[in-house]
């Protein structure tokens, strides 16, 4: 018979045997520190999709923790040393959105359920054409009715849908050459506030490149695109590509309180415009038709009118990264 | 080009790989024998350990496998006698 007192001194006889022990000290520290090592990774990700429809937390709640092990280890490291007082569902919920907006803080994510849906991704693409446009986004319609003559026009019923009024696609065909055209003029001016410029009209013509900005939610899913996976690199991309969309929405809410501000902008801006479109074809080699801006100091308008995150400094050094030809 | 190992060659290769110190391990030695778990210590320090093991579990596994898929290899040279029928 073992005597009470044996029983008290057993624990620390068997951790001292274990820590003897190199195999033994192995697994008992990935035990503590790893306990998700033997769970298979694609097993999980089953049960979790069986889970969301079927409201089984336990599968989120691994699901969790499997792509925090995967993709977030400091999160990861927490939920585990949580994991030990019992943590409920809305714990581990927070716990792994909290961790994932500490090493990726453009990725917004509010839910264990909307990881259904991939990383997340806000779209905020503008469809200029659609019927909803003016009503959602006033300031923009106005912009391009002044600056590109794009004004909203009744649009005639057809057998799909009902008459209703927007910015004519025909038209919108039209100005694009020109309006592109003017953004590699403003790209090359190299200062702001034409770099603040040049991100508003790449915005309002869908032409950024960051699909954030030229798809809508409706536009990206429809195009059949894939969710993107919860890897490392993924939430890496999207991250980025939010902290770039961040930086393009402020610099294009600052050129709208240029244009409302300064109608000698506006004017040189039509102006040129009219000049683009009277030039019917603008081919690569034609002679580079020159920006007639009003004359003017234009460093004194840095930082015009900024209300964001970003600067225009940084914008200015993001349009020379990303988007300033070199060839 | 690899053109052979000797039982002898492997011996010493083996001989001289030195231990691997795994942060998690140290951490556990640290911690008082009457806790199963350490508790406390900084969260870096914690990472730390945790991305270590994972990947340090990642590469035994990743060695295993491939230990799996090598043909067997007749020993002829190495008297095993205990074996003998």
């Amino acid at each position: 018979m073992i005597a009470a007192t044996e029983l008290q001194t057993l624990p620390s006889f068997l951790m001292g045997a274990m820590q003897d022990d190199t195999r033994l000290s192995l697994a008992h520290a990935a035990a503590w520190l790893d306990p998700l090592r033997l769970l298979d990774p694609d097993l999980v990700e089953e049960a979790y999709y069986d889970g969301i429809y079927e409201d089984d937390q336990d599968a989120l709640m691994l699901y969790a923790f499997s792509v925090a092990r995967r993709c977030v280890p400091e999160a990861y490291c927490s939920m585990v040393a949580e994991l030990r007082s019992d943590l409920s569902f809305s714990q581990v919920e927070a716990s792994f959105c909290k961790g994932i907006r500490e090493v990726y803080p453009y990725l917004e994510l509010e839910s264990l359920y909307d990881m259904v849906y991939g990383v997340p991704l806000p779209f905020v693409g503008l469809e200029v054409t659609s019927s909803e446009f003016p009503g959602e986004h006033p300031d923009y319609a106005a912009v391009l009715a002044r600056v590109f003559d794009l004004e909203i026009v009744e649009i005639p019923a057809t057998r799909w849908r009902g008459a209703t009024s927007a910015i004519s696609e025909a038209r919108l065909e039209l100005v694009q050459p020109a309006a592109r055209y003017l953004i590699k003029l403003l790209i090359a001016l190299d200062r702001q506030p034409f770099a603040d410029l040049a991100f508003l009209l790449m915005y309002l013509f869908s032409c950024t490149g960051n699909s954030l900005l030229d798809f809508s939610t409706d536009e990206y899913w429809d195009a059949g695109f894939e969710p993107l996976g919860w890897y490392a690199d993924m939430l890496q991309t999207a991250n980025e590509a939010c902290r770039e969309m961040v930086i393009v929405l402020d610099a294009a809410e600052r050129a709208m309180q240029l244009l409302s501000e300064d109608e000698e902008i506006v004017n040189a801006l039509k102006t040129t415009i009219a000049v683009l479109k009277a030039a019917e074809r603008i081919e690569d080699g034609d002679e580079p038709i020159a920006l007639q801006w009003p004359e003017r100091h234009w460093a004194g308008s840095l930082g015009s009118g900024a209300s964001g995150d970003t600067d225009p400094e940084l914008a200015l050094a993001f349009l020379r990264d990303c988007y300033v030809q070199t060839d | 080009m690899f053109t052979g190992l000797t039982h002898q060659g492997l011996a010493d290769v083996l001989a001289v790989v030195e231990p691997v110190e795994l942060k998690g391990v140290t951490l556990l030695r640290q911690c008082p024998p009457s806790s199963f778990f350490p508790t406390g210590g900084s969260t870096a320090e914690l990472v730390e350990a945790t991305v270590e093991i994972i990947e340090y579990t990642r590469i035994c596994e990743a060695s295993l496998r491939r230990l799996q898929g090598l043909h067997p290899i007749p020993v002829t040279s190495f008297p095993m006698e205990e074996y003998s029928l």
